[in-house]
């Protein structure tokens, strides 16, 4: 579902990630794993397409990212670090609207809005400016956003950052949902272990703009012998 | 298209549901309505002084158009000069600033429709301000007469004035929709589009100090210039080309610099 090949991104002089290189196959839930500053978003935007990589190559769902950014941005739902959310609009309006710039057709609008909003649990602050809800509520918003058109991949950048823990619980919860159905590819960063732990079948850590370890969680930890917490301070700091 | 007309309306909907559009419209209509009031009153004076002195000359020459109506619409030229930055300030820096910008760029929709979108969006508003006065005429028409029978006004210079306070705006629209996409804030866009335009407006005044084809080049630079004929009721092709070109050209110049956001 998601190839990425060498994949490289440089500012000026610093360089974000270097040679990365990964497959996730259909259905699978990814966890992202590294530090702050390790390259998480820059990969996760050149994923969508709202940012070029400097070299390498991207494949998401059978179209190129670089080719074919159009196909691959239908294809993909995406919910940045800070929800993208217009806070002078109610969340209904705010869901119409990226239902329409998502091509969603005239008369299923009404009924995709209600879905996602209820599938991310904000079909009670629907008629609520973005503006008057709390940061929680925001966020689901915002994964409401990345769920409309059902697409196939699903990339969430630090989805309960902000979160209390209830919230955190459901937002989980909500990816495990999502898991389950097996029709969505999901990538999830994060910098919490336990988030990985709970969610996703398997981890890259990603250190320095380098991937230092991908594998499954449970043989990650048989691997290095130690719980998830030890191998994520030992690969991030080697 | 329709990713544009979903932008359109979401822009709309953000002036037409706050206060921005409502104190555009207010401000021209007070503006508009002041100077109305008192050109009519001048009108008023000058008519019954050569009523008492009996002079018809004079009163053959006095018409409703040139001494009423165009310097009440003239009046909206300063009014966009002062209001567009303010509705353009927003539209791209304010993306940006709330990272909203991210939404658009991660969404199956082209730059050029997000650009186009934004300023269809403002050229309603600017279409509706440019029509606001046109109540005036239509009060002048109901109540006068004209010498030679029929209505006060003439109405092809009101619909040129019209069009070219139209276009007047539309290419400010233009030059801030521009300045709103290079600029990171909202004010830093409102001042370099303010910066922009009353330049624009002091071309004339400069234009005057120089001589051959330096002047005629500012002359021909100058917005002033191109919506002074349309007022006087001539609607010259090189006009609207001028119009036309400057829009065409803010436009290229935002898509390009919208577009650059995905190789930055």
């Amino acid at each position: 579902m998601i190839e990425v090949r060498g994949l490289t991104k440089r500012y000026r002089d610093h360089v974000a990630i270097r040679d990365l290189s990964f497959t996730i196959g259909q259905g699978e839930i990814v966890g992202f794993l590294g530090p702050n500053g390790a390259g998480k978003s820059t990969t996760m935007r050149i994923l969508v397409g709202a940012l070029p990589a400097t070299s390498g190559q991207a494949i998401i769902a059978g179209h190129d990212v670089f080719e074919d950014p159009m196909a691959v941005k239908r294809r993909v739902g995406y919910l940045p670090e800070i929800p993208p959310v217009y806070l002078d609009m109610t969340a209904r309006e705010y869901l119409t609207f990226v239902a329409r710039l998502r091509g969603v057709r005239r008369k299923d609008i009404k009924a995709e809005v209600e879905r996602v909003a209820e599938r991310a649990g904000v079909d009670h602050v629907l008629p609520r400016l973005i503006a008057n809800v709390s940061k929680g509520y925001r966020q689901r918003v915002g994964i409401a956003m990345a769920l409309i058109g059902s697409p196939d991949v699903l990339i969430l950048d630090e989805p309960t950052v902000g979160l209390d823990p209830i919230q955190i619980e459901q937002v989980r919860k909500l990816i495990l949902d999502l898991a389950a159905t097996k029709q969505h590819t999901v990538i999830v960063s994060t910098h919490i272990l336990s988030e990985v732990k709970a969610t996703c079948s398997r981890a890259i850590i990603i250190a320095r703009g380098t991937i230092a370890a991908d594998a499954p969680i449970a043989e990650l930890e048989a691997q290095h012998g130690a719980s998830l917490e030890t191998v994520f301070t030992k690969l991030a700091a080697a | 298209m329709r990713t544009t007309i979903a932008i359109v309306r979401r822009e709309l909907g953000v002036y037409l549901t706050t206060i921005i559009a409502y104190c555009g419209f207010g401000l021209m209509s007070f503006m508009t309505g002041l100077l109305f009031v008192s050109q009519l009153s001048r009108f008023q004076q000058i008519a019954d002084a050569a009523v008492a002195r009996q002079d018809p000359s004079v009163l053959e020459r006095m018409n409703v158009n040139d001494m009423i109506l165009g310097p009440t619409q003239s009046s909206q030229l300063w009014l966009f000069l002062f209001f567009v930055p303010f509705i353009t300030m927003r539209l791209i820096a304010e993306e940006k600033a709330q990272r909203t910008f991210e939404l658009l760029m991660s969404s199956p929709v082209r730059s050029i429709e997000v650009v186009l979108g934004k300023f269809f969006a403002v050229g309603v508003l600017i279409g509706i301000l440019a029509l606001l006065p046109l109540i005036y005429p239509v009060i002048l028409d109901a109540y006068g007469n004209g010498s030679r029978g029929g209505g006060a006004v003439e109405w092809a210079p009101v619909w040129s004035s019209t069009l070219s306070v139209f276009l007047l705006g539309l290419t400010y629209a233009s030059i801030g929709l521009l300045c709103s996409s290079v600029a990171d804030s909202q004010i830093v866009a409102a001042l370099l589009t303010f910066a922009v335009l009353f330049g624009g407006y002091l071309l004339p005044v400069m234009a005057a100090r120089v001589e051959g084809d330096w002047r005629y080049f500012l002359e021909y630079a100058a917005p002033v210039t191109h919506v002074g004929r349309g007022m006087e009721g001539r609607v010259h092709v090189k006009d609207l080309v001028y119009f036309a070109t400057v829009i065409l050209a803010s436009l290229a110049l935002t898509h390009r610099v919208v577009e650059s956001h995905r190789w930055r």
